[in-house]
């Protein structure tokens, strides 16, 4: 009931809210990030839903392993919740009768010093940075303070 | 003033840490290489023949297909060929020559070519050429297919010859297993995929189904056929084809190629 609630929201909103679209011969793959969650719509061209299409997501930190697997329901959807911490960016693959497609999820636009695979973000990196810093100036001061006071 | 400076050092340390740490990491991702291999593969359809979807029993003797300018690349963002427009950035690897290989010998894809010293990563990207072979028996046509078809007890052996030349442009491999991961002691692999039951159709599928009410069915061509061997070139099928027929052959040629279940851009040479 509620895949086919966002089913019938895909069909009405995709002008404006779809972030990514594949097709491949009659299948349509959408994808979309509500909260935690990733919603993964796919049919065929005639916009029959692909129900029952074996469903694959691949973690960017380790994209030749599926990170878990399932099937679509009777809508053709599919959800999952992505582990942020693990990455930002996930592959998932719908295929069904000879067709199929992957579509790429990014969870944050976001780039890393090592290319995709530590899964950590900008923002993640300099506020592990800031914390590690002050750490050092907290211990520098409390060594100084002893040194003064002793 | 002591803390001060402990502090700097400290900051200073930490720094060329996370500056080290990131940089070495891609300088050594950046010397790497490994190997990679490219296949193509008819599938099943060609290897063991198949039921059209007009019910004829079609058994493929040869299904050559000869290839060049073969190249693979690792694109981010991935590659997709709906965008209309060609693969952007160098490749990574390329094949030199042209291959002619024949699709319907062996039970496995057929190893167009191996290139070594590639740098290691995911090869998401492949572009090729179809274009006519120089020599041997398909010499003259870039897809060269010999068939023996069969329905309700009648047999004709048909050799269609297609001379055009094409150009295809892929994303990411879709099929059981994601392909392209090139590690330097995992040879990579990536697949040219050539699907002939958008020609034919598929008589396992029903009747209106989209790849059947797409696919032009092996009837038009035995309707050319007076017995015995029966062949056929694109020049030729212009006039004894129907103009419906024949455009339908047309449209449907350079939707052959695939990577596994992923479509290709094509332009027709």
């Amino acid at each position: 009931m509620r895949c086919a609630l966002a089913s019938r929201l895909f069909v009405l909103l995709v002008p404006v809210m779809v972030v990514s679209t594949a097709r491949a011969h009659g299948v349509r793959v959408f994808w979309e990030l509500k909260g935690d969650s990733v919603f993964v719509h796919a049919s065929f061209d005639d916009e029959s839903p692909m129900a029952g299409a074996r469903v694959a997501v691949f973690s960017g930190a380790e994209p030749s392993e599926p990170w878990i697997t399932g099937y679509t329901d009777d809508e053709g959807c599919f959800v999952f919740v992505p582990d942020r911490r693990e990455s930002s960016r996930w592959d998932v693959r719908v295929r069904k009768a000879g067709h199929g497609d992957i579509v790429h999820v990014s969870l944050d636009a976001g780039g890393n010093c090592s290319g995709g695979r530590s899964g950590f973000s900008i923002p993640q990196i300099i506020i592990m940075s800031a914390c590690v810093i002050w750490g050092f100036i907290g211990t520098a001061f409390f060594f100084s303070a002893r040194r003064r006071h002793g | 003033m002591d803390a001060a400076r402990l502090a700097a050092r400290g900051l200073i340390v930490f720094l060329w840490i996370l500056v080290a740490g990131c940089g070495g990491e891609n300088d050594t991702a950046a010397l790497e290489t490994g190997t990679l291999r490219f296949v193509a593969d008819g599938e099943d359809f060609v290897r063991n023949g198949f039921t059209a979807s007009d019910g004829w029993r079609l058994t493929f003797r040869h299904f050559y297909v000869t290839l060049e300018d073969v190249k693979a690349y690792r694109t981010d963002p991935p590659y997709d060929p709906r965008s209309g427009k060609e693969i952007d950035g160098d490749a990574a690897a390329s094949l030199p020559g042209r291959h002619t290989v024949d699709l319907a010998v062996g039970e496995q894809p057929v190893t167009v070519g191996v290139v070594g010293g590639v740098p290691t990563g995911h090869y998401n990207a492949i572009s090729w050429n179809m274009v006519p072979a120089t020599e041997g028996p398909s010499k003259g046509y870039s897809i060269y297919m010999d068939v023996l078809a069969e329905k309700d007890g009648v047999s004709y052996g048909f050799v269609l010859g297609i001379e055009d030349s094409y150009r295809y442009c892929g994303g990411e491999y879709v099929g059981d297993r994601r392909k392209g991961f090139v590690e330097p002691d995992v040879p990579g692999e990536l697949e040219m995929t050539f699907h002939v039951d958008h020609l034919f159709g598929d008589g396992e599928q029903p009747e209106d189904s989209e790849i059947n009410r797409a696919a032009l069915g092996f009837g038009p061509f035995a309707g050319l056929a007076a017995g015995g061997v029966e062949r056929g070139d694109l020049l030729s099928l212009a006039n004894r084809l129907s103009p419906d027929d024949y455009g339908k052959l047309s449209d449907i040629l350079p939707t052959l190629g695939h990577t596994g279940e992923g479509h290709c851009l094509c332009v027709v040479r």
